[in-house]
């Protein structure tokens, strides 16, 4: 196992590699100077323009040859040093530790919650196939893939919150504004209710189609009729013989939601100005911050090439027949 | 076999809408013969959700395919008085009544009309906005002499001489001006005038008082020379035109413009003009000869004063297009014609004529009314006033075509590279597989953002639109890369591929014509499924602002302001339609995709 998880890992490296070259080149390419971003108004003199010009141009590196602008990226990446903001003034790093942690905290609850739901109606569809229940949930699923993530998101803010005016229609919870603490955690749920819903909605439809396939497989498999021959009792064959082998496709897919609870979801987040990553991410490129954006992407690569790794590690975990090698 | 395939087609839509009890029949002799393609085909059309998906699918290909030829868009259009109308028609509908009791007087508002009967009663139909068609109470008890209509208000005079109005109040230009009040009460009202957000009262002593909207065009202040002269007075939005009394024209309002460069002849008095009429940007005068005269921006053709079989009797001015009823009864009209305006039915014996903004009224020896002009719109209008439907229309080939664009460049890369994978193996396969797993490895959609960011924004619209097909494209072949690799690893051992090896064919033969064949299935499943996700995607980077860019329209794009929540909780059409066009696309093509897996499965087959 130990042997393995080596292995993967060093052939990750130039998979990395190529990655931050692939990323650094790109953002090289984007139109745009950050460092006039920077300067502020009002710089009269000549001199003094070009005094500021070049004291921020050295605190970008830009003022470098490419090749030393990339060492230098890679050596204080490597270090943990993420870069700097021209967008914010502030370190990347700081610039995106509070919107990651919005950005776990409304994806942990929605997939959560999709798993919770999409998991027991998954396997009832599969097991009562073609049943009105099963047709209900096929059809809801389909236009659950089907429908824009944003037009979820635009619906729940024109019903929940405009026509009912139950829940805000966006923005951020204000530490100012609660009286107590307990008051603050809840303002954090009224304000992130619309946000997991939507994504809860939009991750929903994908997760129950899978698992319903999942388990269709499994019930079609010969061990199901030997135990049903067998007469054992219908919840025994389906929780502990057919669930556990679906269960390793499923896994898949709690791994791709890795990525995805990192990742953040910038239509979602954008619709609801919720400042999680992906809301961070539209706005750097706006205001053409390069830093942030190549910290980010490269932040989302690694977290996928890991959450490969992981899903590969889990599949012997959950199934003693896969072996690692 | 036609007539089989249509006997299934049918049953299976009569099923679908359940005149017919389902019955089971397995026909074993029919199965034993049929080929595979036969036995797909079958299936797929035997399932009613894909026919179902197939309908609405062809039938949303064919609305963007046809009908944008029929719907001509002009994306540089922009009309701001059309802006934010909800869906609906009856612009035009005239209430019966008021052809019964005749006509004495219509005036025509963006989106409304407003009429006054022969018997004083008054009638407003046409859109409700700014409560427009709510006539209040003392006016429809008063015996209304005069009516003007603005752009979404509207002004009335009653025989005792009193002011009223109602709709857009944002000016005051409903109410009698504060500051001329005693002024136009001493000199009592001769004719009334209503233009974009202000309102005009013309006196008896030929004294002009301007209210409302006019602290940017500076049309309340009419200069001396001309109060106590004038004897006619048209309105538009930055200027008013102004008949005097010696038959000579004359301006207010903002300087400098197209219109107020009036041609000398009809400011010097060589000619002496009977009538005035003005548009949006161009004026239009008719003397005691006859003769017509008009200045002004030269868009649309509106200088290109047509033929006319006979002389002019009254001339009439629509935003952008101007009506002349003839003295045989006839009306001849040019100049912009989006909504049919200047697009005239044959008519005869033609007494009276009403225009202004999008429509015309003509008013028969008999008294009957024909109308033609803007009826409505049928999805209603966005911010700038353009049609939300023709834009849906363009939009939508947009969309499809990008969608469509993008799912081949996948399709294509992802067969090739999983092709050469799968035969190959070895080294190849090794980094191709490490490639796909560098490009997969990226989430989509922040990579797909960052690089549509990247297109800066010199390069022309068609340049942007291949690169975002491509983006589209290049970021999701490794599914399908893998997919394909993966049923070639397992055709690969089969005995035919060992047979045609062990018969001496090349090694690209076997690929492309033993293979590829047995793969397509698995490539043609993907690609629906892709096909929708691509359509997706655009539309989720165009509503960030990444996609395509206005004002070419995209489904997308049309979205865009939906990011305001004023557009969310106000104006829903704007972002509920093009939001149901996407969702429709996508599920059709998504119910097409799961028959289609359906129907291939081996597994489905057994009986």
């Amino acid at each position: 196992m130990i042997k393995y998880i080596a292995k993967r890992i060093s052939s990750l490296i130039p998979v990395i590699f190529i990655i931050s070259v692939m990323l650094f080149g790109l953002m090289k390419l984007m139109p745009g100077d950050p460092v006039l971003r920077m300067m502020p108004d009002g710089v009269k003199s000549k001199e003094q323009y070009d005094a500021l010009y070049n004291s921020y141009a050295e605190k970008l590196g830009v003022n470098k040859p490419v090749y030393e602008q990339y060492t230098r990226w890679v050596v204080n990446l490597a270090q943990g040093d993420l870069g700097y903001s021209s967008l914010y003034k502030q370190s990347v790093k700081e610039v995106i530790s509070e919107p990651l942690k919005n950005s776990i905290f409304v994806n942990f609850f929605s997939i959560t919650l999709s798993f919770l739901i999409a998991i027991p109606v998954g396997i009832r569809c599969a097991t009562k196939r073609g049943g009105v229940f099963d047709q209900f949930w096929q059809i809801f699923s389909l236009v659950g893939i089907s429908i824009p993530t944003f037009f979820i998101g635009l619906l729940l803010i024109y019903f929940m919150a405009f026509k009912l005016s139950l829940l805000p229609p966006g923005g951020m919870p204000l530490k100012s504004m609660a009286t107590s603490s307990t008051g603050y955690m809840l303002s954090w749920f009224k304000y992130a209710a619309l946000p997991i819903l939507t994504l809860t909605i939009g991750s929903l439809a994908g997760t129950i189609r899978y698992v319903r396939s999942a388990m269709i497989d499994v019930i079609s498999k010969d061990y199901i009729r030997t135990a049903r021959a067998k007469g054992l009792s219908k919840k025994v064959i389906i929780y502990t013989h057919a669930f556990k082998n679906a269960l390793i496709p499923v896994v898949t897919l709690v791994a791709g939601s890795i990525v995805a609870l990192f990742g953040g979801a910038s239509i979602t987040e954008q619709i609801f100005s919720w400042n999680g990553i992906g809301y961070v991410l539209i706005k750097a490129l706006n205001a053409r911050d390069f830093q942030v954006v190549l910290a980010m992407n490269m932040f989302y690569a690694v977290i996928s090439l890991v959450a490969n790794l992981i899903m590969d590690i889990s599949y012997s975990l959950v199934d003693p027949r896969v072996k690692l090698d | 076999m036609t007539n089989k395939e249509k006997k299934s087609f049918w049953e299976s839509l009569t099923n679908f809408m359940g005149f017919k009890k389902k019955s089971k029949k397995v026909n074993l002799e029919e199965e034993a013969i049929a080929s595979p393609g036969k036995i797909i085909f079958k299936n797929f059309i035997s399932n009613k959700f894909a026919i179902v998906g197939m309908v609405m699918f062809a039938s949303l290909l064919a609305m963007v395919l046809i009908l944008p030829s029929i719907y001509k868009l002009d994306v540089t259009y922009t009309d701001p008085v059309l802006s934010n109308i909800s869906p609906g028609y009856g612009y035009l509908s005239y209430p019966k009544q008021l052809e019964k009791e005749g006509v004495a007087k219509i005036d025509v508002g963006t989106s409304f009309s407003v009429g006054i009967s022969q018997e004083g009663n008054i009638f407003v139909w046409g859109k409700n906005r700014y409560g427009v068609l709510t006539i209040p109470q003392e006016v429809q008890e008063a015996n209304i002499v005069d009516v003007a209509a603005g752009d979404m208000h509207i002004v009335v005079v009653d025989d005792k001489g009193n002011f009223y109005g109602w709709g857009n109040n944002s000016f005051d230009q409903t109410e009698l001006s504060f500051a001329d009040k005693f002024a136009i009460q001493n000199e009592k009202i001769q004719k009334i005038a209503a233009g974009d957000q202000y309102t005009a009262v013309l006196t008896k002593e030929n004294k002009l008082y301007v209210w409302g909207s006019v602290l940017s065009n500076n049309l309340d202040s009419v200069p001396k020379e001309f109060q106590g002269r004038i004897v006619d007075i048209k309105t538009t939005s930055f200027n008013m035109l102004l008949l005097l009394d010696d038959g000579t024209v004359a301006i207010t309002g903002v300087k400098g413009n197209e219109l107020s460069a009036i041609p000398s002849n009809l400011t010097d008095g060589t000619v002496n003009v009977e009538q005035i009429a003005v548009s949006y940007r161009n004026g239009l005068a008719l003397d005691d000869q006859g003769n017509l005269y008009v200045w002004g921006n030269r868009s649309n053709g509106i200088l290109d004063i047509p033929e006319m079989e006979s002389s002019p009797k009254t001339i009439g001015a629509g935003r952008n297009h101007f009506t002349v009823l003839l003295e045989d009864g006839n009306i001849a009209s040019w100049g912009a014609d989006h909504y049919g305006q200047s697009t005239v039915p044959t008519l005869s014996n033609v007494e009276e004529m009403y225009t202004n903004f999008y429509a015309t009224y003509a008013i028969s020896d008999s008294g009957k009314i024909t109308t033609w002009g803007l009826k409505g719109f049928i999805f209603g209008t966005d911010e700038l006033g353009r049609n939300i439907f023709v834009r849906l229309l363009h939009g939508g080939r947009l969309t499809l075509f990008v969608g469509a664009v993008a799912v081949v460049i996948t399709a294509i890369i992802g067969v090739i590279i999983g092709l050469i994978a799968g035969f190959y193996g070895g080294w190849i396969d090794n980094v191709l597989m490490r490639f796909a797993e560098i490009v997969s490895s990226f989430p989509f959609l922040p990579l797909a953002i960052t690089l549509s960011a990247l297109i800066s924004s010199s390069v022309t619209q068609n340049q942007r639109l291949i690169l975002i097909m491509c983006i589209l494209g290049v970021l999701s072949w490794p599914g399908l890369a893998r997919m394909v690799r993966g049923q070639i690893l397992s055709e690969r051992e089969k005995d035919y591929v060992l047979a045609a090896r062990s018969l001496g064919l090349k090694e690209k033969t076997i690929i492309i014509k033993h293979i590829l064949p047995n793969v397509i299935n698995v490539v043609i499943v993907s690609m629906t499924i892709h096909y929708a996700r691509s359509l997706l995607t655009e539309a989720g980077l165009s509503f960030l602002g990444f996609g395509v860019i206005p004002p070419s329209p995209s489904w997308g794009n049309m979205l865009t302001a939906a990011q305001n929540s004023e557009v969310i909780k106000n104006y829903w059409w704007r972002w509920i339609i093009p939001a149901l066009c996407v969702l429709i696309a996508a599920l059709s093509i998504n119910l097409i995709g799961d028959a289609l897996r359906e129907a291939m499965d081996p597994k489905s087959n057994e009986k």
